[in-house]
């Protein structure tokens, strides 16, 4: 049967948003976007936990986390 | 100078001033494919709520809370476009990302994390209250004052 993929990175990008979608009970799944949520950080992105409103910075990935938005660091204007 | 020639002037400055904020915004989004700029449009209006969609919507402008309960008010985007009544704010998002992402990439972080925020913020301000909150934010994340 097809996994359920109730869970969603976004990143922002060039695209708009690149969206990873995974069924959090998916081991494989949930490992491969954690290592690309890792990536993300260690580039300088910033992640958003929007499961709830308001949302919340994360900087380690939560499989429980319904809705990820990572963003491109800030800066001083 | 006669009230003419005066109202053909403040005319012209008027125009001037919009064609700047237009030009800004134009090359901000310059090399973005449109289908990004509308793709990331979306996931924006997606992201308000039904009150900021519709100031969004009607006046190219929405209200937040920050997390510590301050209200920003987040204009179209550009240098200085986040303001409380007292202070205006410039914080840039990096990358060629559609300006849209930038918006919300803002109003994600005033939410979620005020103190951040300023910490990042250039503020302009005459209030004293403000240089005091700025100061304290960024005492709270040092790693930052480089960046501002």
């Amino acid at each position: 049967m097809e996994p359920v993929k109730t869970h969603l990175l976004r990143i922002l990008d060039r695209t708009g948003d690149t969206r990873v979608s995974y069924d959090p009970a998916d081991a494989d799944a949930v490992r491969d976007v954690e290592t690309r949520f890792a990536r993300l950080m260690s580039d300088s992105f910033i992640a958003f936990d929007v499961s709830t409103q308001p949302g919340r910075i994360i900087t380690r990935f939560d499989p429980q986390a319904t809705e990820i938005i990572v963003s491109p660091r800030f800066a001083g204007g | 100078m006669s009230p003419e020639l005066a109202r053909v002037f403040v005319l012209f400055a008027t125009s001037l001033f919009a064609a700047l904020v237009i030009l800004a915004a134009l090359r901000e989004d310059a090399g973005v494919p449109r289908a990004a700029r509308r793709r990331a449009r979306g996931l924006f209006l997606a992201k308000l709520d039904r009150t900021q969609r519709l100031s969004w919507l009607v006046r190219r402008r929405f209200e937040v809370r920050g997390s510590c309960g301050r209200r920003y008010t987040i204009a179209a985007y550009r240098p200085f476009n986040i303001s409380t009544a007292d202070a205006v704010f410039c914080v840039q998002v990096n990358g060629r990302i559609p300006v849209y992402d930038k918006l919300l990439a803002q109003k994600l972080l005033i939410e979620a994390d005020e103190t951040l925020f300023l910490a990042h913020a250039n503020m302009r301000t005459h209030s004293r209250s403000w240089e005091s909150l700025v100061a304290a934010a960024r005492s709270r994340h040092p790693t930052l004052s480089a960046l501002t």
